[in-house]
């Protein structure tokens, strides 16, 4: 016997995730699901971003990891507060590891939560957490095919970052072309080219500004 | 690896729709572009997730849809397994919409004797 179903596979993730995101909204706190592959700089980045918004923004971080608190304690000097999620065994964070984790954070005393995610490309671009916007994240030493090699978080993100500028001189990255591989998975897409070791300079600068932007435009919003 | 929490998602649903004592021969699945699911690396996972089910040694299909491509150059839409295909024009495409759905679409079912039809949970 054939019986219809046709229903979301992930309804239930997705169901938590939403009850996350109304979680945040109430307590006026905007999220970022920060994506990118292992080493891309994610942690680097959130340390200097974390730093710049010091007197300006409360940011409370969540760190997806398999293992160790490393990259929490990392953040911890820097964030109002730093909750690591060992995910074990799984490739991703999902929305229910998420939920837990706000039980552990100050909601009312934050501006922003960021969270970083399980540095892999693929998993966790599926699963929505309750975040307001997801920012992906390559960096040149990936090589400038990855974009093209993983078009589920170029088309899923809100904010593409290119890091590791710096290192641009040493190395071999057709910048032209991640662009327009960038640009035709995702029209309209911003990309934001910087380096998370260099945070006095105009990429980080941009990339400031447009968190700034979006943590007041959700203010505005409530 | 995404496959097993999909897999597990998937068992959970089925265990909450068919009936005591009912056996699943088979499921259908239907997944976009942007899913970014191997059906030979779901169906793998699947023969894991389901052993000690209900479901144990069903078969899962899962059809995954094509992106859905624009020309840059003439406007043509059309749809492609692979996202960098180019229009039949030779100008080079960019995606019109990414589907990231994941959708049970169907489960073969072999009842208990004596049950009826089970009523079916799930939208329209
Ligand atoms: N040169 C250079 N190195 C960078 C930059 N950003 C990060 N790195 C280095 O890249 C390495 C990995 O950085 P992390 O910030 O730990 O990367 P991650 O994405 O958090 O890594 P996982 O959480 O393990 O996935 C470190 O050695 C950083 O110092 C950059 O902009 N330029
Ligand atoms: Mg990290
Ligand atoms: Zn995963
Ligand atoms: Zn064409």
């Amino acid at each position: 016997m054939k019986v219809p179903v046709v229903d979301n596979v992930l309804k239930l993730n997705d169901e938590i995730a939403q009850s996350n995101r109304a979680m945040l909204r109430a307590s006026h706190v905007f999220c970022i699901d920060l994506l990118g592959g292992p080493g891309c700089g994610k942690t680097t980045l959130l340390e200097a971003t974390l730093a710049k918004f010091a007197n300006e923004l409360r940011v409370g971080v969540c760190v997806g990891d398999l293992a160790t608190t490393r990259d929490a304690d990392r953040l911890d000097r820097h964030a109002v507060q730093a909750v690591q999620i060992n995910t074990g065994r799984s490739c991703h964070l999902d929305a229910n590891q998420v939920k837990q984790a706000l039980t552990h954070l100050p909601l009312a005393d934050l501006d922003l939560l960021i969270i970083e995610n399980v540095g892999n490309l693929i998993c966790p671009v599926g699963f929505d957490l309750g975040q307001d916007v997801k920012v992906g994240m390559f960096s040149l030493t990936e090589g400038d095919d990855k974009a093209a090699k993983h078009p589920s978080i170029v088309t899923a993100c809100d904010l593409m970052l290119l890091n590791k500028m710096d290192l641009a001189p040493h190395l071999t990255f057709d910048r032209e072309q991640f662009r327009d591989e960038v640009g035709r998975l995702h029209p309209g897409l911003r990309l934001i080219e910087l380096s998370s070791t260099d945070p006095n300079d105009a990429g980080f600068v941009h990339w400031l500004n447009w968190v700034r932007t979006a943590v007041q435009s959700q203010a505005t919003l409530v | 690896m995404h496959e097993i929490s999909i897999a597990r998602a998937v068992l959970r649903m089925v265990e909450d729709i068919i009936p005591t004592g009912g056996h699943v021969k088979a499921l259908r699945l239907r997944a976009g572009a942007a899913r970014a699911l191997e059906p030979e690396a779901l169906e793998f996972a699947w023969q894991v997730t389901c052993l000690d089910s209900a479901a144990a040694g069903s078969k899962l299909n899962l059809t995954v849809d094509p992106w859905a491509l624009r020309c840059r150059k003439c406007g043509r839409q059309f749809q492609s397994d692979d996202w960098q295909t180019s229009c039949i024009c030779g100008g080079a495409a960019e995606l019109r919409a990414a589907d990231d759905e994941l959708i049970l679409e169907e489960i073969d079912l072999v009842s208990p004797p004596g049950q009826h039809r089970s009523v079916v949970q799930g939208r329209e």
